[in-house]
């Protein structure tokens, strides 16, 4: 028994440390993502599940950790495992994999290289001439010729050349992108926050509806004072004050107030979001909320009050000469006449009047209401806007972007620079190729365009490898 | 000719210069199978440049504020493109291979007729955006990097599944298990599409549609996996004429075919209901095609070069490259696309379920990758991996849409 604990551990390595295994892990990572989609958790905006399954269903899901499917058990076993297999294949294989190869030419012709071996009487320097000019055309800069035997005379001559060797950075480079990655979630894990604001325009809010992360895992960043409060919404230790909004570029103007001191403003636009007190404001909807205000001019027909110019909110007593007004209703657009809206005034001591004035007949209040001591001249109605202000703080996204990038670059070098090992022999009456190129289907076509411009550089006029290819069964022949 | 005249012209020439090019392969083939071809490569260059001038005059139509892959036609322009791109591509690098890539010039054509179809000859929706909001909601300009490296990935894999078609016919899968397994991805697309989305156009007997569809999946299983699996099952129940299993094996692959060519008809009686119908008529098309590569896949393999198997690894070579490559633009659409997302939406990855089923796909592609490397992988499931990607890759584009909601305006009617 006690003997078979080390074959154990071995297997068990062995196993953690396959690429194999990563496959297994890859597909398990598959199975997660699928079946969070298939659950309903996968939305940009998610219906909470209570909603969309039975309390006993619910119940089920909960118990088998399917509800928070990237904070279970199951997500986790499969990311730390994904990341060990890498770590392990990286122990396993690099330190041999970056001296192997230069040990492997050395070694002579290998099994499982494909081989051409023809007739040719041409001698021994122009062999290797021609060799050493194919190997410039063809094999590319990151090619050296070793002469791995060369007694002279008519014995063999046995020439190596390698090339993709750069290809081996691509494990590492995998590592050094799961590390970060790891750092970015983590990160995130720590000190990430999610969270949602909507606001009309010359409106006050402090709450915030917090759609992930713990605000009190957020440190001196977080925005809310106290999480939880009723109706999903969060209290923010700070006021957030909408001043007005720009439909046509979508910028939103923003300022920010604590206990009544101005603590900053911004403007923040779709694409460019703000960055304020270590969170990013992005307006991501926006729509007219239904209110409006005019902007209107009010003269004193006595002329005693100087002219004002006044950007009215619906429903909001003002003062006027003679008495106050409020805009009651308003219209963005009527043919022939522009902006409209209908005010009531209330002169001092008199009944309230109301009446329409028009952007388009600014004389019209004038003469139509000769006895009024004010005279309303419209100029423009303003919808108000709403918006939906994404307030963000992502520590790790950087870090794990940073590794998504080292992930590609390492898949564009793991996937297009492949080792492989090139032999050129040479006897008194017999030329021969090899080579290999490890866990690569499809690579007989590129040995045989290899091998035919090889063939042809020697003057050959029959290039074809009609039943002259094969493949080195054992090591040395 | 007005530049919404030039636009159409521009698609449907594509099109057809795809549609004769695959035809002349075919009879290339056919007609001499010893000769290497010649020139066979230009009609996909020819086809990808008109597509190209389509897209560069939709861009020149909207200006600065051009949002690339808008709405349903639009992205199809740019699918159909980005796939004509990567068939050029690949047909430049493989010309000695000869009608490899004949199934991924067809889609090409298919593509181009569903998005002349979907965006008309007026070419009404020639400029876009309709209104400047939608530019702002888009205001990041990692906008264009993101869909070029969709396009390219989308692309990628239309050519994968082309190689990957090639690999089974090669492989002698037989035409019968081809094309029950097309029938199945096609019919279950469809079906989820005309369940998700009823065709306004009036009087359009979805139900009957629906019915047909069922009957050809149903029949496909039945006549071309279950019943060769269960021999003795037909004997047990039809007694004497049971043992004779070929007579009922014909009698079914006859009601098939006859309702197969029924569901043609369909399609072409109710082509102007709707892009659903469009698809529906491709893929129906699609699945009829495959049937014809598999029938007649003695064209393929008396054109093969006299050198021992050098095709058969070229098409796996080839099919692995393009499955890789397609790892590569899915990653960096993922990338660009979270850059965008930054800017558009406040933060990098917001668990879109389009963003989810792009890292789907690229997982799967990432798997295909790793188990083409694995000693003992066989040509054909390399073939089945890559057309299931396609197949995923069809979901994702557009079975999406229909399911869940979503932030991503491509793939579907505004």
């Amino acid at each position: 028994m006690r003997s078979s604990r080390p074959g154990r551990a071995l297997r068990l390595y062995e196993v953690l440390s396959s690429p194999r295994t990563t496959i297994v892990f890859l597909a398990g990572l598959l199975g997660i993502l699928v079946l969070s989609l298939a659950i309903g958790q996968e939305a940009t905006d998610p219906q909470p599940l209570s909603e969309i399954y039975s309390p006993d269903v619910l119940y089920r899901l909960r118990s088998l950790g399917l509800t928070q499917l990237f904070e279970s058990g199951w997500f986790m076993s499969v990311a730390i495992g994904l990341a060990l297999n890498q770590l392990l294949i990286f122990v396993n294989r690099f330190p041999k994999a970056w001296t192997e190869a230069r040990a492997g030419i050395l070694g002579g012709i290998e099994a499982g290289a494909s081989s051409v071996s023809v007739s040719s009487k041409i001698g021994r320097e122009e062999f290797r001439e021609s060799v050493q000019a194919l190997g410039r055309a063809r094999l590319g800069r990151f090619t050296k010729l070793i002469a791995i035997r060369d007694e002279g005379g008519l014995n063999e001559l046995l020439l190596g050349a390698e090339r993709g060797r750069i290809g081996v950075l691509a494990l590492p480079l995998a590592l050094i992108g799961t590390f970060f990655v790891a750092t970015g979630i983590w990160l995130q894990y720590r000190g990430g926050l999610k969270g949602e604001i909507a606001i009309e325009e010359r409106q006050r809010t402090s709450l915030i509806r917090v759609i992930s992360g713990d605000p009190e895992k957020a440190g001196r960043w977080s925005p809310v004072e106290k999480a939880g409060t009723e109706g999903g919404f969060s209290q923010m230790d700070f006021e957030l004050w909408f001043e007005r909004f720009d439909p046509l570029t979508g910028t939103a103007w923003l300022e920010i107030s604590r206990a009544g001191e101005k603590l900053g403003t911004s403007s923040a636009t779709r694409g460019k979001p703000q960055h304020f007190n270590g969170l990013s404001w992005t307006p991501i909807r926006s729509h007219k909320s239904g209110k409006f205000a005019a902007r209107v001019t009010v003269r004193d027909r006595r002329g005693l009050e100087p002219e004002r110019e006044i950007e009215a909110n619906r429903g909001e007593p003002l003062a006027a000469p003679g008495g106050v007004f409020k805009v009651i209703d308003a219209r963005e657009q009527i043919e022939g006449l522009g902006a409209a809206a209908q005010i009531e005034y209330v002169e001092n001591g008199k009944t309230p009047v109301q009446f329409w004035i028009f952007e388009k007949a600014p004389q019209f209040d004038e003469v139509h209401r000769k006895l009024s001591r004010a005279i309303f001249v419209m100029h423009q109605v303003l919808p108000r806007y709403e918006i939906l202000l994404a307030v963000t703080r992502e520590p790790g996204a950087v870090w794990t972007l940073i590794g998504a990038i080292l992930w590609t670059l390492a898949a564009v070098i793991g996937f297009w620079i492949r080792r492989e090992r090139w032999w050129f022999s040479w006897e008194p009456e017999r030329i021969k190729i090899a080579a290999v190129r490890k866990e690569e289907p499809g690579f007989g076509p590129i040995f045989d365009q290899m091998t035919r411009a090889w063939l042809s550089r020697l003057g050959r006029k029959d290039t074809s490898l009609r039943g002259k290819r094969w493949e080195v069964r054992s090591e040395g022949t | 000719m007005r530049a919404p005249e030039l636009f159409a012209a521009l698609i449907v020439g594509a099109g057809a210069v795809f549609m004769l090019g695959a035809l002349a392969q075919l009879f290339l083939l056919a007609r001499f199978p010893e000769t290497l071809p010649v020139g066979t490569q230009w009609p996909s260059r020819l086809g990808f440049a008109l597509l190209l001038g389509a897209v560069a005059l939709r861009a020149a139509a909207a200006g600065t504020v051009w949002v690339p892959g808008l709405g349903l036609g639009e992205s199809l322009l740019l699918l159909t493109c980005a796939s004509a791109g990567s068939v050029a591509f690949f047909e430049s690098r493989f010309a000695r291979a000869r009608g490899t890539l004949v199934f991924s010039m067809l889609a090409c054509a298919g593509l181009a007729w569903v998005a002349y179809r979907t965006i008309g000859w007026r070419g009404a929706t020639l400029s876009v955006p309709e209104s400047a909001s939608e530019a702002i909601e888009f205001g990041s300009r990692w906008i264009y990097p993101h869909v070029l490296a969709g396009m390219v990935a989308y692309g990628l894999i239309v050519t994968a599944a082309g190689f990957g078609l090639m690999q089974l016919i090669q492989d002698r899968v037989s035409s019968d298990s081809l094309m029950g397994g097309a029938t199945f991805a096609a019919a279950s697309l469809l079906t989820l599409l005309i369940a998700s989305e009823t065709p306004s156009a009036p009087g359009f007997p979805i139900r009957v549609l629906a019915a047909t569809l069922a009957v050809h999946a149903g029949l496909s299983l039945f006549s071309f996996r279950i019943l060769r699996k269960l021999k003795p099952w037909p004997a047990k129940f039809l007694g004497a004429a049971g043992e004779n299993l070929s007579i009922w094996q014909r009698l079914i692959r006859l009601i098939y075919l006859a309702n197969g060519f029924a569901l043609i008809v369909f399609a072409f009686l109710f082509r102007n209901s709707g892009p659903v119908l469009l698809v529906l008529a491709c893929a129906v098309g699609g699945v009829w095609l495959v049937w014809i590569l598999a029938r007649y896949r003695h064209l393929f393999e008396a054109g093969l070069p006299a050198v021992d198997s050098w095709l058969f690894d070229s098409v796996d070579h080839w099919s692995l490259k393009s499955s890789r490559a397609a790892v590569v633009a899915l990653s960096t659409t993922l990338i660009t696309g979270s850059l965008l997302a930054r800017g558009t939406w406040g933060r990098f990855w917001g668990w879109d379920p389009k963003e989810t089923l792009t890292l789907v796909l690229l997982i799967h592609f990432l798997l295909t990758s790793l188990l083409r490397e694995q000693p003992g992988v066989t040509r054909r499931q390399a073939g089945i991996l890559a057309l299931s990607g396609l197949f995923l890759a069809a979901w994702v584009y557009f079975g999406a849409n229909l399911v869940f909601p979503h932030l991503h305006a491509y793939g579907s009617p505004r």
